[in-house]
C-alpha cells in the first residue's frame, strides 16, 4: 500500500482493478445502508467502478450454521447464479461488506451446492458442476476493506494526531480470512487509530440465529466485549466502536443502546468515507450514528 | 451400537441461569481458561520442535483410529503376556460390572482412584458406593467435588467452580466426620495440606486401586498417565490390585507415535513440556520389587465410539482430553461445565455427547452452547474439526425434527422469502409495517415473527432504513444516467 | 565421556522452570554437606529418616561410608513392607534416575528389583542424583533411550516414572501449590563425571 497525496481520485496506476461487484449484505441493505453507500463513495473516489447486481439477498449463512442446509442451499445457489451471471470473460473481484458473508461465500459454498445436489438427487455430475460454479465465485470473493488495503492507493493522513476507535475484528474474519489483522493497517494508514479491546479475540455473542435463539448467553457475551469496548473510551478515547461486520456491530449496538449507551458503532467503510472527506473528527463520527451520513 | 451416558437432567434454561448466577464460578473459570489459553499459545510457539511433533502425531493418530480393531488386540496380548488381565466392556454398565467384579473377588474395603473421565463416564463410583465398596478420588480437584457430590465443571479442573471458603466448608465438614483435625484456615495452601494428609492414610491402606489412562500403546502394551500432583503414581504403586479403565480410543501404534503425542496433553493443557509426572505401567509388579500392583486388569470401554469410526466424526476419537478447547470457548468461559449437564462439556462434550448416545441425551448441545466462533477449532492440538462438527450436528437435528416448530417455521419461511429478489423485496416491506405498528416503544418483540422476537428481550432491535441501499441505488443510477 | 555444556546448562535452566532446584558436585565431600544440609533443614531424626534407592554403587558406597545412621538404603534382600514404612514416614527421599532429558527439565526412573519408586514419591523431598553423562538432549532422545534399554534387558520395567517437577495442582481457583501428594522440593544433584 503507497501513500498518496491526496487529489481528485487516489488511483494507482495501472494496477488497480477498474471495475467491482459489490455484495453489500442482507443487514447493511436494510438496516444501515450508509454502511454500503459509504462503500460506493469511497471505491469510486479511488477510480473503481462499482457494480451492483440488483438481485442479490444474502449468503445464506444464517440458515447453515443453524443447520437448515438445504435452505441454505437455495440462498446460495441464488447467490453463484446472480454473481455469475455477465462476467463469464470478465471476471470481476466480488467484494463483501462482510467479513463473515465472505467467509462463507468461500468456505462453505462449493461443499455446499454439492451435497445439496446429491441430497436433491442430481446426478453426480451435476453435483460436480454446481461445485464448481461455486468455487469459481468463491474465488473472486473479498472482504471489503482488506481487498481496498491491498488493492487502492489511500490518501495521505490528515497532520494531527490520529483519532482513537475501538475496532472489533469478528471471529470469522479472525479466523477463517487469512491475514485478516492487515485490515487495521488500512485504517492507520487513514488516520484512524484502530484499536482492539482487551480479549479482543472473544466472540461478542452475535453468532447469527445464536442471538435471536440463546439471547441470555448471547448477551452475557456482549457485556463483556462491551465492558473491554467502554475501557478503551475510557482509558484511550475511544470515539465509537467500529469493525466489518454489521452482525456484530448492530448486536452489540442493540445492547448498548438498552443500556442508554450513546457511543457510536459504524461499520469501517463510514469511516474510511469521513477519511476521505477529511471530516475524521468525534463530531462527525457521532453525525453518523444520528443518520447524518445519508 | 450407542453407548450410555449420565446427564444433568434439569432442563438448559435452568442449568444455564444457575452457571449465569454463579459468581465464584464464573470469575474462577474465566481466570483459569484465560491463563490456560494463553501459555498453552506461548510454549508453541517457543517450540517449534514440538509443533511439528504435533502435526505427526495427529496423523499418526488418526491412522491408529481406523485400525483400531487391530492394534486393541496387539495391546491386550502384549498386556497378557506380561501377566496383566484385559476386558472389552461394549458398553458403559459392563465396564462397572467388571470392574466391580474384581473388586468383590479381593473383597475390596477402601478403593483408591486418580483422575478419569471415563470413570466419570460409567459412573463407577456411584455403583461402588451403592454395593458398598467406598471410593476414595485423590486428585484434589476431584476429592473437594466428590465432597461436594457434584460432578466436574472442567475436565482438567474439575472444582474450577468453588472458592476457598466453599472448600474449607466441605473440608471442615469432612473432618468432624472423620474425627480428625480440620484444615486450619482456608488459605489454599493449609487446603492442599489437609487433603494431604488426609489421603496419604487412605493411599497406604487401600486394597484397590483404579486409574484412567492417557494413552495406550499397542506395540508394547504400555498404559501412559500424566497427572500433576503424583496420585496416579501412588494408586500405581501402592494398592496391591491395580484397575485401569481407559477408552478404547487412547491407542497409538508403537512406541514412535508415543514420542510424538506424549507431550501434547501438558503442551496444550497447561503450557508445560511435560506435567509433573507421566507413569508408563507395563505389567504387574515383578517379584520382589517394592512397588507396583501384584495384580492387573485393564478395562477397555467401547461405549459408542466404535460406532464413531468410518463417519464424517472419526477424527473425535483423537481427543486427547487436554482440555483446550473449553479453555479456548467463550461459552464455556461464560458458562463453565455444568451448564453443559453432560460429563464432557466444552466444544468436545457438544460433539462427543450427542454422538456417543445417538441423540439420547442433551440433544439441545450443539444449539444452545456454541457461537461458532471457531476459537476450539483453533485450539485443539488434534486438529478435530469441531466447528463443523457442530454444524453438522445442528443439520441432523433439523433432520431428525428436534428443534422446535418455531425455529423450524422461521428457518425455512426465511429461505423461502430470501431465495428471490421479489420475496426479498416483500420481506423488507413486511418489516416496516411492524415497525409502524410497534412504534419505538421497547420490547416491542411481540411483533417480530419466530425467533427474531428473542434479539429484543436484551437489545434494541434495529430498525429498517427508510431507503434500503437497493432503493437508494436505484436512484442513484437514474441520477446517473441522466446527467 | 566428555560432557557438553550446553546441554547442562539446558537441563538446569528447564529444571529449575519446571519449580526443581540443583546442586552441582564434584567430589563426594560436597555431596555430604548437601545432604547434611537438607537433612537438617528438613527435619530428618530416627522417626524420618533419609530413604535411598536406585543409586550407582559408587555413590550408594559414599553414602555408606559417613555412616549416617538416620539413612536406609534400599536391599532387594530385605523385607519389602518394611522399607515401603520407612518411606512412608522418611523425611527425604534419594534415588538415581535411569536418564534425564535437557529440553524438558525432566528425570527417569525406572521401577525394578534393585530401585525403588517410593523414595521419589512418599517423602516431602525427593532428591535425584544425575551423572552428568546421563543427560540427554531431548526428551525425544530419552523416549528412544528407555525403548533400547527395555529392548536389550529383555523385560520392560512393570513401573516407568518421568518427574518434571515437584507434585503441584491449581484445583483451587488456580492458584499453584507445591507438594500436594508427592513431594513439595525437588533437588537434581548433577556428579560431574
Amino acid at each position: 500500500m503507497r501513500i498518496q497525496h491526496a487529489g481528485e481520485t487516489f488511483r494507482k496506476e495501472d494496477e488497480i482493478p477498474v471495475k467491482v461487484q459489490l455484495f453489500v449484505s442482507c443487514l447493511a441493505d436494510m438496516v444501515r445502508p450508509e454502511a454500503a453507500i459509504a462503500a460506493v463513495h469511497v471505491l469510486e473516489k479511488r477510480g473503481v467502478g462499482v457494480e451492483f447486481p440488483e438481485g442479490q439477498t444474502c449468503c445464506g449463512q444464517f440458515s447453515y450454521n443453524a443447520g437448515y442446509q438445504h435452505e441454505a442451499a437455495v440462498m446460495a445457489r441464488h447467490f453463484v447464479r446472480v454473481f455469475e451471471s455477465g462476467t463469464q470473460e470478465d471476471p470481476t473481484d466480488i467484494l463483501a461488506l462482510s467479513g463473515s458473508c465472505a467467509a462463507t461465500v468461500m468456505h462453505t459454498y462449493p461443499g455446499l451446492l454439492y451435497e445439496d445436489a446429491l441430497q436433491q438427487g442430481e446426478p453426480e455430475t451435476k453435483a460436480r458442476e454446481w461445485k464448481k460454479r461455486a468455487e469459481a465465485v468463491a474465488g473472486r470473493v473479498h472482504e471489503w476493506s482488506m481487498w481496498l488495503g491491498e488493492h487502492a492507493d489511500q490518501p495521505m493522513a490528515p497532520n494531527g494526531s490520529p483519532l482513537p476507535v475501538a475496532y472489533h475484528l469478528g471471529c470469522h474474519m479472525r479466523r477463517l480470512l487469512p491475514e485478516s489483522r492487515k485490515a487495521q493497517d488500512l485504517l492507520r494508514a487513514l488516520g484512524i487509530d484502530a484499536r482492539e479491546p482487551e480479549n479482543a479475540e472473544e466472540c461478542c455473542g452475535f453468532g447469527g440465529t445464536y442471538s435471536f435463539t440463546e439471547p441470555v448467553v448471547s448477551t452475557a457475551l456482549a457485556d463483556d466485549k462491551l465492558a473491554n469496548v467502554q475501557n478503551l473510551v475510557q482509558d484511550a478515547g475511544a470515539v465509537c466502536l467500529t469493525g466489518a461486520d454489521l452482525g456484530c456491530l448492530l448486536h452489540l449496538e442493540g445492547r448498548l443502546r438498552r443500556q442508554e449507551s450513546s457511543l457510536p458503532v459504524c461499520h469501517v467503510a463510514e469511516l474510511v468515507e469521513l477519511a476521505d472527506q477529511n471530516r475524521l473528527t468525534p463530531d462527525q463520527v457521532r453525525q453518523l450514528e444520528q443518520g447524518g451520513g445519508k | 451400537m450407542a453407548g450410555q451416558l449420565p446427564y444433568d437432567n434439569r432442563p438448559w434454561p435452568e442449568r444455564r441461569d444457575a452457571a449465569l448466577q454463579n459468581q465464584t464460578m464464573r470469575h474462577t473459570i474465566g481466570f483459569v481458561t484465560r491463563r490456560f489459553t494463553l501459555i498453552k499459545g506461548e510454549i508453541y510457539r517457543t517450540s517449534p520442535d514440538l509443533e511439528a511433533s504435533r502435526k505427526t502425531a495427529v496423523g499418526q493418530k488418526r491412522q491408529a483410529i481406523r485400525d483400531l480393531p487391530q492394534l486393541l488386540e496387539q495391546f491386550r496380548n502384549q498386556v497378557e503376556r506380561r501377566g496383566a488381565h484385559t476386558y472389552l466392556a461394549a458398553q458403559a454398565q459392563d465396564a462397572v460390572d467388571i470392574a466391580l467384579n474384581i473388586a468383590r473377588s479381593h473383597q475390596a474395603e477402601l478403593v483408591i482412584k486418580s483422575k478419569s473421565m471415563v470413570t466419570e463416564e460409567i459412573e463407577l463410583n456411584q455403583a461402588f458406593e451403592k454395593a458398598g465398596i467406598p471410593v476414595r478420588e485423590t486428585d484434589l480437584g476431584e476429592y473437594i467435588i466428590q465432597l461436594a457430590k457434584e460432578r466436574p465443571s472442567h475436565i482438567l479442573a474439575p472444582a474450577a467452580h468453588r472458592n476457598r471458603h466453599q472448600v474449607e466448608e466441605l473440608f471442615q465438614a469432612d473432618a468432624s466426620r472423620e474425627k480428625i483435625s480440620p484444615p486450619q484456615s482456608d488459605e489454599i495452601e493449609d487446603l492442599t495440606r489437609y487433603a494431604r494428609s488426609r489421603l496419604r492414610q487412605e493411599f497406604l491402606r487401600a486394597d484397590m486401586g483404579v486409574t484412567g489412562g492417557n494413552f495406550l500403546v499397542a506395540e508394547t502394551g504400555t498404559l501412559v498417565l500424566i497427572t500433576n500432583e503424583g496420585n496416579a503414581d501412588m494408586v500405581t504403586s501402592l494398592p496391591p490390585v491395580l484397575v485401569s479403565i481407559v477408552g478404547v480410543e487412547k491407542i497409538v501404534r508403537d512406541w514412535a507415535s508415543l514420542t510424538e503425542i506424549i507431550q501434547q496433553p501438558a503442551m496444550s493443557g497447561i503450557g508445560r513440556h511435560l506435567s509433573s509426572y507421566t507413569t508408563m505401567i507395563q505389567g504387574p509388579k515383578s517379584p520382589g520389587s517394592v512397588e507396583g500392583p501384584r495384580e492387573w486388569h485393564v478395562i477397555l470401554v467401547d461405549n459408542g465410539r466404535m460406532a464413531l469410526r468410518d463417519t464424517e466424526f472419526e477424527d473425535v476419537l483423537s481427543c486427547i482430553r487436554c482440555g483446550a478447547c473449553l479453555n479456548a470457548c467463550p461459552v464455556f468461559r461464560e458458562v463453565g461445565g455444568h451448564a453443559y449437564g453432560s460429563v464432557y462439556p466444552g466444544p468436545i462434550g457438544i460433539v462427543e455427547t450427542p454422538l456417543l448416545t445417538d441423540f439420547q441425551v442433551l440433544p439441545e448441545l450443539p444449539s444452545a452452547l456454541c457461537t461458532l466462533c471457531h476459537a476450539c477449532q483453533e485450539a485443539c492440538p488434534m486438529d478435530i474439526a469441531l466447528p463443523d462438527h457442530i454444524i453438522s450436528l445442528r443439520h441432523t437435528i433439523v433432520k431428525r425434527h428436534l428443534n422446535s416448530s418455531t425455529v423450524n417455521w422461521t428457518l425455512r419461511t426465511w429461505a423461502r422469502f430470501w431465495s428471490t429478489p421479489g420475496g426479498y423485496r416483500r420481506s423488507i416491506s413486511l418489516a416496516r409495517v411492524m415497525q409502524r405498528l410497534s412504534g419505538k416503544k421497547r420490547n416491542a418483540q411481540g411483533l417480530f415473527p419466530g425467533i427474531f422476537a428473542g434479539w429484543g428481550q436484551t437489545r434494541e432491535i434495529p430498525q429498517v432504513a427508510p431507503k434500503t441501499f437497493h432503493e437508494w441505488w436505484q436512484e442513484w443510477k437514474e441520477r446517473a444516467e441522466e446527467k | 565421556m566428555a560432557v557438553d555444556e550446553g546441554i547442562l546448562r539446558r537441563f538446569e535452566e528447564e529444571w529449575q522452570g519446571n519449580a526443581g532446584k540443583i546442586f552441582h558436585i564434584v567430589q563426594a565431600e560436597e555431596l555430604q554437606t548437601v545432604l547434611t544440609d537438607l537433612a537438617d533443614a528438613n527435619g530428618v531424626s530416627d522417626q524420618n529418616p533419609i530413604v535411598v534407592s536406585g543409586l550407582s554403587e559408587k555413590w550408594a558406597q559414599w553414602i555408606r561410608t559417613w555412616n549416617m545412621k538416620q539413612v536406609y538404603i534400599w536391599n532387594p534382600e530385605d523385607e519389602a513392607e518394611e522399607f515401603r514404612h520407612r518411606c512412608a514416614d522418611a523425611s527425604v527421599g534419594i534415588t538415581g534416575c535411569a536418564w534425564a532429558a535437557a529440553d524438558a527439565g525432566s528425570v527417569c526412573l525406572y521401577s525394578q528389583k534393585d530401585s525403588s519408586l517410593l523414595p521419589s514419591l512418599l517423602p516431602p523431598v525427593h532428591v535425584v542424583m544425575i551423572s552428568a553423562a546421563q543427560i540427554v538432549s531431548t526428551f525425544r532422545e530419552g523416549m528412544d533411550r528407555l525403548y533400547r534399554d527395555a529392548r536389550q534387558g529383555g523385560e520392560w520395567p512393570a513401573l516407568v516414572k518421568i518427574v518434571a517437577g515437584p507434585s503441584m495442582t491449581a484445583d483451587i481457583e488456580g492458584q499453584l501449590i507445591l507438594g500436594v501428594h508427592g513431594p513439595r522440593d525437588v533437588y537434581a544433584v548433577i556428579v560431574d563425571n
